[in-house]
């Protein structure tokens, strides 16, 4: 299909600008909507929003955090809106050292985001500029995170 | 030092609750802090408790203005990972009742932002613009809110017949008293004094934030998910997407105002040229994988992801609505502007919040701490003893 052609492209463009910090791609097409997930390197993940939102002009739509039991994986859901493509950033945090760069000094549009990540799963964004509790009431326990499979 | 004005959780401008804390030195506003999670219901956290077919209604009731939104969103990121292919009467049905909501919100808002500057006749004609539309639902769906439309594969019920000359009528009637309502606007000198050039939201901080919605086309951000990702029968119908560039709150009421006679537009078209045939794909199961949903909501761009592992229940449901995003822009829309025009900034956004209790206190000296809710419930028992 054509329009596959062209996610083709974003992605293998993508690859050769991450270098280093591209694992793997995946492509989708479901009738119309194109998506592409692209494993990156946890250290990177701050350099990688950057490109994403800065040179492809990716609107940063949400991060959605997944427990997997030993780990949780990350995906930074980017809509590049002019060209009617997701690409969604995905990397792993062990649960053991749930810790990953804040992206928030890059792009605004994540300070809220990863605090409630931070409520929820009690993944840590280093380098954010107010790490504070967004939705769980001061009454909350500390350390005990809601979403998490075992909570 | 700056003095703290606290708008909110529960507040008499606000109509859900949120906590906006501004710092204030005379009349201006200088810095703002705002506290959301007054309503945190833990829907995604249920979600991962019950079926696919339950989750439709489930997200359905996170919001009572565009419950038609969530379940769209939703239905279309489980036929994201089963690769479902739905008729094309559904997707027409899908498209009119996503537009009669629009309408039916936008018309909503323009009343609560009229009140909010003090412009009651406003309020009470256009509540009453809006009453045609629900009555629309109320035949179509059964309800007025609460639609119950939106089923995985499809629709739930059909647009019958006897309902077109319905929809159109009451479809006309909006788009020709929204109309009325630019002309009455553009020619009055005190609502516009009111709204142009007060909470400006500049394109730099609209993108910076990742707004979406009419708070991003009123700083002239071109961006709708109905054209950008088409679904539904988007792509099929034509229409126009509004755009503004001042960034203040004049430009959001006027790309809503515009943007609602496009969706009357839309909805005649579909409604004309509604295709025959099944409104439910047959699917058997959702196997393992995952998928995104992706909704133009009168607000904004709403956005679901959903992870399945083969059963009958989602892993994961992860749901964004566009307030999220729009919310902390209102920052920058707030700094600089007055403590008066604060209620129409904040009602600008259109502000839909998802937020449990707490009461921030400021003592005499100026410190200031939050309670716990233990600490006021207790605070309430012993006055509650005293009275």
């Amino acid at each position: 299909m054509e329009t596959e052609i062209e996610e083709r492209k974003l992605a293998e463009e993508l690859k050769e600008r991450l270098g280093e910090s591209f694992i793997e791609y995946e492509l989708k097409h479901h009738f119309g909507k194109k998506r592409i997930f692209v494993r990156v390197k946890k250290e990177d993940i701050r350099e990688s929003a950057k490109l994403v939102f800065e040179e492809y002009g990716g609107r940063l739509s949400t991060i959605s955090c997944v427990d997997h039991a030993s780990f949780f994986e990350l995906l930074y859901h980017f809509s590049i809106d002019s060209r009617g493509i997701v690409v969604s950033l995905r990397t792993e945090v062990p649960k053991y050292e749930p810790s990953i760069d804040s992206i928030t000094g890059v792009l605004e549009g994540a300070g809220f985001i990863e605090r409630e990540i931070h409520d929820l799963f009690g993944v840590e964004f280093k380098g954010h500029p107010s790490p504070r509790r967004l939705i769980l009431a001061e009454t909350w326990p500390e350390g005990k995170y809601p979403l998490r499979k075992e909570g | 030092m700056a003095a703290i004005i606290p708008i909110g959780p529960y507040h008499p401008a606000l109509k859900e609750p949120e906590f906006f804390k501004l710092y204030t030195k005379g009349e201006e506003i200088v810095d703002v802090d705002i506290r959301i999670g007054y309503n945190h219901r833990g829907i995604e956290k249920l979600a991962e408790s019950m079926t696919y077919e339950q989750v439709t209604f489930l997200v359905e009731r996170i919001c009572g203005i565009c419950s038609n939104v969530h379940p769209l969103c939703f239905v279309q990121a489980v036929e994201d990972i089963a690769q479902i292919e739905v008729p094309d009467r559904a997707r027409y049905i899908r498209t009119i009742i996503a537009e009669l909501e629009r309408i039916h919100s936008h018309l909503l808002w323009l009343g609560v932002a009229a009140h909010l500057i003090g412009f009651d006749t406003l309020l009470m004609w256009s509540w009453k613009w809006r009453e045609p539309i629900l009555d629309v639902f109320e035949v179509v769906c059964g309800n007025r809110q609460n639609y119950a439309m939106m089923a995985v594969g499809g629709v739930r019920r059909d647009i019958k017949p006897e309902h077109v000359p319905l929809i159109l009528k009451a479809v006309r009637e909006a788009k020709s008293n929204v109309k009325r309502a630019i002309d009455m606007l553009m020619g009055d000198r005190v609502t516009k004094a009111r709204l142009q050039g007060v909470g400006v939201l500049t394109k730099e901080d609209a993108r910076r934030y990742c707004t979406v919605g009419p708070t991003a086309r009123g700083s002239g951000l071109q961006i709708d998910v109905r054209k950008d990702h088409p679904y539904a029968a988007y792509k099929e119908l034509s229409f126009e997407v509004p755009v503004m560039s001042e960034g203040d709150v004049w430009a959001k009421t006027v790309v809503r105002l515009l943007e609602t006679i496009q969706s009357a537009e839309i909805v005649e078209q579909a409604v004309s040229s509604l295709p025959p045939g099944d409104i439910r794909a047959e699917f058997k199961e959702v196997p393992p994988g995952e998928g995104i949903g992706q909704v133009e909501a009168p607000r904004g761009e709403d956005i679901h992801y959903v992870k399945s592992n083969g059963t009958n229940i989602p892993e994961r449901h992860k749901v964004r609505a566009p307030s999220y995003v729009n919310i902390p822009s209102l920052r920058p829309q707030l700094i600089g502007y007055t403590i008066a025009d604060a209620p129409i900034i904040i009602g600008s956004i259109d502000p839909c919040f998802s937020c449990t209790d707490r009461v921030s206190i400021v003592d005499e000296g100026g410190r200031e701490r939050v309670l716990t809710e233990e600490e006021f419930i207790q605070l309430s028992r012993k006055h509650g003893t005293k009275a």
